[in-house]
């Protein structure tokens, strides 16, 4: 008699301490982040990795997901090289075996999708821009809008002012040719006409050549289909060459405005939005305000709520049951429930091509600050 | 007409901002051997010094340039003396300098970045007067490019023809170890050349800051299109480093007149393979002696 | 009986790990022409190289004007009146010939004798003054050669060092070297060592003569005796 009661209280003892934890659980949740670390692009490994690590930080002083706790590593693929993200991907699965990662910069991101379908890698991208990367895993979301959608945005903007000549100048990358390609037709499809077509490298500085060229081509506006720091770069040039039409871009952060100084007045952009609106979006931005000292822009709110995604979609697996933290499985949970918490306010779906549903909004620079203008319809 | 006059002008202007930077690394080069990748860095530091006084301290401009300049001696000279004249007893073949250089380089890039944060800095204090004749625009910064090489070119040029250690240079670019026989102290001008070398890329850094703001990695073009310049322009003339500035900025303004932008950056590639296929030694380089 | 104005003892020096000069002792006394032969690799330039301070000796001395200088940097033996002429024209190809004079000087305290010297060694080589601004690269091998030795002499040194002065050069051009050579010796006085692989001109202008052979010296004494091809195989 004494024997079972033993046994069953051991038993007993044996079943509770198991039943909140699982053979499949894992000591902590690993996720890498392949951010721009170094080079010309650093300021978004800063404000990415910012989001990230402050996510992090609330998610495990709530007990972790669901006491389990969370870790993020970070590594550097030197502002895009998608070589450089190759190699990350492959330090973060053998040293840290992940099951997730954060990329941003479409080149990595586009070359690291192989390697998420072959080990089933769930990779979320909230800074790359390219619709190069659209469809090429099935593990692979995006929580940022795309290149083209805030191109197409901004000419839908010039068209509505009544602009019909448009001198343009992109980054010769990804990016800046999806823009161009996804653009110019819808463009011309709005009686629009392109007077003006330059390239430049990213980061480059003497874009001279470029500026002058397009001031010749006599435009009613300048598009620019480039990313921080060079939109600074290029309407500092066309203002000190000269050129008076307005200017409209895709792109407006600290760097931006630190480069163009006084010359960015006027300057219009589209872009995703984030402002505090409901709750979570304040604390946020409180958040990491007290920490970091400045307030969060987009991308930082992109990567913060990114993990809060990873998080919600690791807790929905593991709810499910069995050998539930594998990066196939958490991507499938995504597409299966595809609605998540935004911290831009209310919530936030993936549509089929992996890409969340957001407005893209219309600024202008006036008096040196970034103003909403209103925000911007797309068919 | 219009666009092509502004194109000249940009090339001009461009060209020398280019030349400067290779009389600089050139003379370094010439008359040591060494490959000094570290320029680019020591280019960025110099930048950075002279935003760190002239906004942050507050001082002006020309104090700041001051500041900067030294700021570059001290590091170019410090890099021969502690890192590459180690080397050079030990007789180490040439590529170890080169491969030392490569490391300073990225060492003190990534201090920088450490030191001074990323993201751009500019000195917001002051204002880029903006000209025009004609048709063709320019501003302050562009005009100050010019003039500073040609008042440093010359003052270069006067040096090294008409003093004592200025024909040294020479000398121990022609033929280092003649120069040693004659009863030069090598030493010694191996650091005035890193001295000078580096105190000529601390005004056009100190421009650039000016007109583009400073960046960490500013130092690679620097340094780049100095060692372009040199390549084409032949290496141990101080006029070849010139005239290989001008022809990367003439290639890369004027030569874009019809073709698109798209190709800027490869044209200054296909100048150089032309140059060192058809011209090794650069268009006035003296066959090099080892 | 002469002093030696330039000695080495026991010196012994090569690159890295080997060793290629063994242990030679020889004098070159105040006022004479000193003959040094040897074939291709004896040690004979590592020897002079060793002597004048361009490499650190490995054993042994080197004494100038009987104080120690063993290892001494070339400029301090430049200034202390040693001069070395290497082998293969040691001039500065891209300079003119009167810059590559001027240069000789450097190391002059006092400036104002050097035009004095100049007229003095385009009095020995007067094709010197003829081209004087002409690109030294652009001067025949002679010439250049000739110039070379004129560079060093505008220091005015006590010790003249040359390196095969006759190498690549046509035998009449030879003969005027040599004869030149001789010119330094007796007009200024000068000690002259010099190494060379053409025997039959160089032996007639030599006051003593030394053999080396794989860095040891096989021989040192009167010229004549060298005149004899049988014992020259013998020694080289």
């Amino acid at each position: 008699m004494r024997r079972e009661l033993l046994g069953l209280a051991a038993a007993s003892l044996v079943a509770f301490a198991a039943a909140d934890s699982r053979a499949e659980d894992p000591e902590k949740f690993t996720i890498g982040a392949i951010l721009a670390m170094s080079g010309s692009g650093d300021w978004y490994g800063k404000v990415m990795s910012a989001g990230i690590e402050l996510a992090v930080e609330e998610i495990n002083a709530e007990g972790g997901i669901d006491g389990i706790p969370l870790e993020a590593v970070f590594e550097d693929h030197k502002s895009g090289i998608a070589r450089e993200g190759v190699n990350a991907i492959n330090r973060l699965i053998n040293m840290h075996d992940v099951q997730a990662v954060f990329s941003s910069f479409s080149p990595p991101t586009i070359a690291i999708a192989p390697i998420a379908d072959e080990q089933g890698i769930l990779v979320v991208n909230g800074g790359g821009v390219s619709t190069a990367m659209v469809g090429i895993s099935d593990n692979l979301f995006h929580n940022r809008s795309l290149a083209s959608d805030l191109g197409r945005a901004a000419v839908a903007f010039a068209d509505e002012e009544g602009w019909s000549r448009m001198a343009q100048i992109a980054w010769r990358t990804d990016a800046g040719e999806s823009i161009i390609s996804e653009v110019e037709p819808y463009w011309e499809e709005l009686g629009g006409e392109v007077v003006a077509t330059e390239w430049m490298d990213q980061g480059a500085t003497n874009i001279d050549t470029q500026i002058a060229k397009m001031r010749t081509a006599n435009p009613d506006f300048l598009a620019l289909w480039l990313f921080s720091p060079d939109p600074g770069m290029a309407m500092r040039r066309a203002r000190e060459f000269g050129i008076d039409v307005p200017v409209v871009g895709v792109e407006y952060t600290a760097d931006v405005a630190e480069i163009g100084g006084d010359h960015m007045e006027g300057y219009y952009y589209t872009s995703d939005y984030f402002t505090p609106t409901d709750d979570w979006s304040q604390r946020f931005q409180e958040a990491y305000r007290e920490r970091y000292g400045e307030d969060p822009e987009f991308y930082a709110a992109n990567y913060y709520e990114g993990v809060y995604l990873i998080a919600e979609a690791i807790r929905r697996a593991r709810a499910e049951g069995g050998d539930y933290y594998d990066g196939a499985n958490l991507a499938r949970i995504i597409r299966e429930q595809p609605t998540y918490p935004s911290v831009y306010g209310g919530e936030m779906t993936f549509q089929d091509n992996g890409v969340a549903q957001k407005r893209v909004a219309l600024f202008q620079i006036q008096d040196g600050e970034s103003e909403f203008q209103r925000y911007l319809d797309l068919e | 007409m219009d666009l092509a006059l502004q194109l000249l002008v940009n090339g001009v202007i461009t060209g020398s901002h280019y030349a400067l930077l290779g009389v600089g690394f050139g003379i370094i080069f010439a008359t040591t051997r060494i490959v000094h990748f570290a320029y680019g860095p020591i280019f960025t530091v110099a930048a950075y010094m002279a935003w760190y006084s002239a906004a942050m301290l507050g001082l002006p401009i020309p104090v700041a340039l001051l500041i900067a300049i030294l700021a570059a001696v001290l590091l170019g000279v410090g890099s021969y003396v502690l890192l590459y004249e180690p080397f050079e007893k030990r007789q180490a073949p040439h590529l170890v300098p080169l491969i030392a250089s490569l490391g300073l380089y990225i060492v003190l890039e990534n201090l920088v970045g450490i030191i001074f944060g990323s993201g751009v800095r500019v000195v917001r204090e002051f204002t880029n007067g903006i000209h025009f004749m004609g048709p063709v625009f320019f501003t302050t910064i562009h005009i100050w490019q010019v003039v500073v090489l040609v008042v440093l070119g010359g003052a270069l040029a006067v040096f090294l023809r008409w003093t004592s250690y200025g024909k040294a240079v020479l000398a121990m670019t022609d033929n280092p170890e003649m120069a040693r026989i004659i009863g030069i102290d090598t030493r010694k001008v191996a650091i005035l050349v890193f001295a000078i070398g580096s105190a000529i890329s601390a005004p056009s850094a100190v421009l650039i800051l000016l007109k583009d703001g400073a960046t960490t990695h500013m130092g690679f073009l620097a340094v780049f299109m100095a060692f372009v310049a040199v390549i084409v322009g032949g290496i141990g003339s101080i006029k070849g480093a010139v005239i290989g500035g001008f022809a990367l900025g003439m290639v890369e303004s004027l030569g874009m007149l019809r073709i698109p932008t798209e190709w800027q950056s490869s044209i200054a590639f296909m100048l150089l393979f032309l140059v060192v296929l058809l011209r090794p030694q650069g268009l006035f380089g003296a066959a090099m002696r080892r | 009986m002469s002093t030696a104005i330039l000695e080495a003892r026991d010196l012994c020096a090569g690159y890295g790990k080997k060793q290629i000069v063994n242990g030679v002792s020889l004098s070159l006394n105040t006022g004479e022409v000193l003959l040094i032969l040897g074939h291709n690799g004896a040690g004979k330039t590592t020897f002079v190289r060793a002597l004048f301070g361009l490499m650190t000796p490995m054993a042994g001395q080197v004494l100038y004007e009987g104080k120690e200088i063993t290892g001494r940097k070339p400029a301090a033996n430049v200034a202390d009146g040693i001069a070395f002429v290497p082998q293969g024209h040691g001039i500065f190809r891209s300079l003119s010939v009167h810059d590559n004079l001027e240069l000789g000087g450097f190391v002059e305290p006092d400036k104002s004798v050097l035009p004095q010297r100049l007229e003095q060694i385009n009095g020995l080589f007067p094709i010197l003054k003829e081209r004087a601004s002409q690109t030294a690269g652009t001067l025949s091998g002679g010439q250049q050669q000739m110039l070379a030795i004129g560079m060093a002499l505008m220091h005015e040194p006590r010790v003249l060092i040359l390196d095969e002065p006759s190498i690549g050069l046509a035998p009449n051009l030879v003969e005027r070297v040599m004869s030149s050579i001789t010119e330094i010796n007796q007009r200024f006085g000068t000690s002259i060592l010099i190494i060379e692989q053409n025997v039959p001109l160089s032996l007639p202008i030599a006051h003593r003569a030394a053999v080396i052979k794989t860095g040891e010296v096989v021989y040192e004494g009167a010229p004549e005796p060298l005149q004899d091809h049988v014992k020259l195989m013998q020694l080289f």
